[in-house]
């Protein structure tokens, strides 16, 4: 197969991915995806429960190979089982439910966890925890039992035990969906951080705002991935999106209904502060202030 | 809105795991009422003490002095209450189907409730039937179905089945929506608003997602801390963004527009809480 | 009054933080010391060996700062327990034990019931050892957290590891257990919560008193193993996803290092309890 550029730190081809590909009903989960994603990406992927997006996450750490068709992380091949545990130590994930994922009863040896599993020479653990703690801001939680923190915190604890690897890519797979909304926002923001320091991150959400955090967007529907793009430009078709049931943020919906009755008010708004400037702006022209 | 309230919960302390090193406050004299016909949302962030306020409604957890629980006009103090009967009216779903549902078949999960109130089986049947009706589970596509083959969306409808088939007077929904994908989530939520508004059924939604409530209840109260910090009509609550966002809460997308608006000076008439009111709101203000 | 908490009244297990010489032991330390004292405790048979234990059991939970109360009412889930073992040792079991400096002395026969000065000692002998016992497994447990517990353990099996001993896969189920005994504990609690809310009979007396029939246990095993279930699988992808394949090669964040007290707590464990057992048949009474 051709050998993948270095531009692309994912690159996917072709994929096909079968659940019980030998019993009598296999789930056809993933129906053929081509997809790049490039160092320094922040993309999202939205889909309902079902339409692959767990299932092409898998794909990319090697929990899961294709049935049909390649991923190359890094320029390495998923199917070659030599390179597993270098791929998973370059793509970290985290998961939905904080508790399942959060192994030791303090939170620093937690996460420990992945490097003492790479082998990491011992005066190299304590920086390496100590960096992870502080780039989520947990530091001062270090010695403190998962079983006593919020959920927001064992996500952050989550997220550091995946940092703790130095892994270039970050998954996170509907990991905001069980936060209240404080937990949701000190988890993006941390996040947000990792990516501006050059981290490339996958966020499969199906919280619609969330999707606003990157700065590409790809709709998954049965399989297939249906719509593609920056946030914005996918957000704007309301129509399509309603018609999947899905939703959009509540900030374009807006937008989009003015614009139902003003051609002239732009559809394709997405955040709280640039409606509200549309909207001062026409008030203002109007009255001529 | 009759005089008495349905549910009344007075001054309500408690505490966990008392006496040991390890104690925690969880309510500090919290006081709510619920009118008959009423919609109620509970919404705090999470520790705010809203799950343990709602175990009070149906005696999981008994008032500690001078705390006092009144249900239907019996008080749950006193030692001769039955509670079962309390709880065949105060139903309570909570947050996760799996810690509900143990029943091989589907039909025989949902019958249990029912079973327990010594109803006999032809009865029991039309119940379980009733329940899946309410909650739109094709009574004979499932009844037969095993319960952990379902879907999640098809698991959390089961469960809620199974408390409806009690035929309680209150439901009590317990963080029900908390990681539900939007298309289950939007189902669920109308499912309530159907069974409050044609049905009559009583709701106490508890969330700490604020989207949840609106257009689903009539009332608010806020918890932080184990106290209630704000109550109110739903509009009067997500008047007060700021306050809210103190309290670790946020307000939908479009009421943060309008806020801003207000922000800025430009006047405007009422508080949308959906994205349709939100939508008259501006219109009204761009053409005023 | 239904009771919902399950973990108030059992004190073994719960590690209570502090700043005393016990609590800054070497967790291996603590681990050798009970095991050598534990020996002690089997051997002495005579009141005034276990008067010593006693002593030397108290004296620990003082060092320790934890509050004498607590550890006391560690005691009440067991009194049942202890009760009818003491009934029965008293009344049945008159001529298996030969006091201390005494000949057996019969003070009530009729039928099987035989009660002699014998069983007296045994019943209170017994009482004691079990109480010192509890005392110092309480104790281990209040002092140490139990994460120490389990690399104290690891590290001494280390050297076993080369006979085929797991010692870094076993300290990892430990670990394991430890962080999700509670989650399921609690997990537990919410079905019995959600069962009673639907009308089953849960919990009416006492905190276990619930399991009549098999059909009741179905309500609340059935979620519960589900609920355990799902979080293994969930545990598993996510240890993958960290790189875990097995106790070779990893390295180690917590490292234990021996202080001088530490050795010096080792040595007076080892000759107290090898004194208790050598000089076991001289104590008086």
């Amino acid at each position: 197969m051709s050998v993948t550029s270095v531009e692309q730190i994912v690159k996917i081809q072709g994929l096909h991915f079968h659940y019980n590909p030998q019993s009598e009903h296999p789930i056809h989960a993933l129906k053929g995806i081509d997809l790049d994603i490039s160092p320094g990406d922040y993309l999202v992927i939205v889909g309902h429960n079902g339409s692959g997006k767990s299932t092409l996450a898998k794909n990319i750490n090697v929990l899961l190979r294709p049935t049909e068709g390649n991923v190359w992380v890094k320029g390495m091949n998923t199917r070659e089982l030599a390179n597993t545990l270098a791929i998973r130590s370059a793509v970290g994930m985290v998961f939905q439910i904080p508790d399942n994922q959060i192994v030791a009863t303090i939170v620093e040896q937690d996460v420990a966890f992945g490097p003492e599993n790479l082998g990491v020479p011992e005066d190299e653990l304590r920086e390496r925890v100590d960096w992870a703690l502080g780039v989520v801001d947990m530091l001062g939680y270090r010695h403190r039992q998962p079983h006593r923190l919020s959920a927001g915190q064992k996500q952050r604890v989550a997220i550091a035990g995946v940092m703790a690897m130095k892994p270039e890519v970050l998954i996170l797979d509907e990991a905001t969906s069980m936060l209240d909304p404080e937990g949701r926002r000190d988890v993006l923001a941390a996040v947000r951080k990792l990516n501006e320091e050059g981290v490339t991150v996958i966020a499969i959400t199906h919280f619609m705002h969330e999707a606003a955090e990157g700065n590409r967007v790809i709709v998954m529907e049965g399989g297939k991935i249906v719509m593609a793009g920056m946030p914005r430009e996918v957000f704007s078709h309301v129509k399509e999106l309603r018609t999947m049931q899905l939703d959009v943020p509540q900030t374009t919906e807006l937008a989009y209904r003015m614009n139902q009755r003003d051609p002239t008010f732009p559809p394709d708004l997405l955040l709280v502060n640039e409606v509200a400037d549309e909207i001062q702006r026409r008030v203002n022209g109007r009255s001529g202030t | 809105m009759s005089e008495e309230p349905f549910i009344q919960l007075n001054d309500l302390h408690h505490n966990y795991l008392r006496g040991t090193p390890l104690e925690v406050i969880a309510l500090r004299g919290v006081s709510m009422e619920i009118y008959k016909g009423e919609s109620v949302g509970i919404i705090g962030r999470t520790g705010a003490g809203k799950s343990t306020v709602v175990q009070h409604f149906n005696g999981l957890i008994r008032p500690r002095e001078p705390g006092r629980v009144i249900v239907d006009g019996q008080d749950l103090n006193d030692p001769d209450v039955d509670i079962r009967r309390i709880r065949q009216k105060i139903g309570l779903v909570f947050q996760y189907p799996e810690q509900q549902l143990f029943e091989r078949l589907v039909g025989d999960d949902i019958a249990f409730g029912p079973k327990k109130l010594g109803m006999e089986p032809a009865d029991r049947r039309e119940r379980v039937k009733w329940a899946m009706d309410m909650v739109g589970l094709d009574f004979e596509e499932f009844k037969d179905r095993f319960t952990f083959s379902l879907s999640g969306g098809e698991m959390r409808k089961a469960a809620l089945a199974g408390v409806m088939a009690l035929q309680p007077e209150v439901l009590i929904l317990d963080e029900s929506t908390s990681g539900v994908d939007p298309r289950s989530r939007r189902e669920l939520l109308e499912r309530l608003s159907t069974l409050h508004k044609d049905y009559g059924l009583m709701l106490v939604f508890v969330s700490p997602n604020m989207d949840d409530m609106a257009g689903l209840v009539d009332r608010i109260y806020v918890m932080d801390e184990g106290r209630v910090v704000m109550s109110g009509t739903t509009r009067a609550v997500f008047s007060q963004p700021e306050k809210l966002r103190e309290h670790g809460l946020g307000v939908p997308q479009v009421t943060e527009v309008i806020h801003e608006l207000i922000a800025r000076g430009i006047k405007v008439e009422q508080i949308p809480v959906t994205v349709e009111e939100g939508a008259e709101e501006v219109w009204k203000i761009l053409n005023s | 009054m239904e009771d919902f908490e399950f973990l108030r009244n059992i004190t073994i297990g719960q590690y209570l933080p502090g700043d005393s010489i016990i609590h800054r032991l070497d967790p291996r330390t603590k681990l050798l010391a009970f095991l050598f004292i534990v020996m002690a405790v089997t051997f002495s048979m005579s009141y005034s060996a276990n008067i010593v234990l006693v002593l030397v059991t108290l004296f620990l939970v003082l060092l320790s700062g934890i509050s004498l109360r607590y550890i006391f009412s560690g005691l009440k889930p067991a009194v049942p327990l202890i009760i009818i073992l003491a009934v029965l040792q008293l009344l049945f079991y008159g001529d298996a034990f030969t006091p201390y400096g005494a000949t057996t002395r019969t003070l009530f026969k009729w039928g099987w019931i035989n009660i002699t000065n014998g069983s007296v000692q045994l019943v209170i002998v017994s009482a004691m050892r079990f109480v010192e016992l509890l005392f110092l497994t309480s104790l281990l447990t209040n002092a140490t957290t139990l994460t120490g517990i389990t690399h104290g353990m690891e590290s001494l099996m280390r050297p076993f590891s080369r006979i085929g001993v797991p010692a870094n896969e076993l300290a990892l189920v430990m670990t394991i257990a430890l962080r999700f005994v509670p989650l399921l504990a609690e997990q537990l609690e919410i079905i019995m919560k959600a069962q009673a809310s639907r009308g089953a009979d849960i919990a009416y007396k006492g905190k276990l008193q619930f399991v009549t029939t098999s059909r009741q246990v179905a309500v609340l095993i059935v979620p519960l193993f589900i609920d355990a279930f799902r979080r293994g699988e969930d545990l598993i992808l996510a240890m993958q996803a960290r790189c875990y394949i097995g106790g070779r090669g990893r390295s180690s964040f917590v490292r234990l290092k021996f202080a001088g007290v530490d050795y010096v707590t080792c040595a007076l464990g080892l000759l107290f309890s090898v004194a208790m057992l050598v000089f076991r048949n001289y104590f008086p009474f």
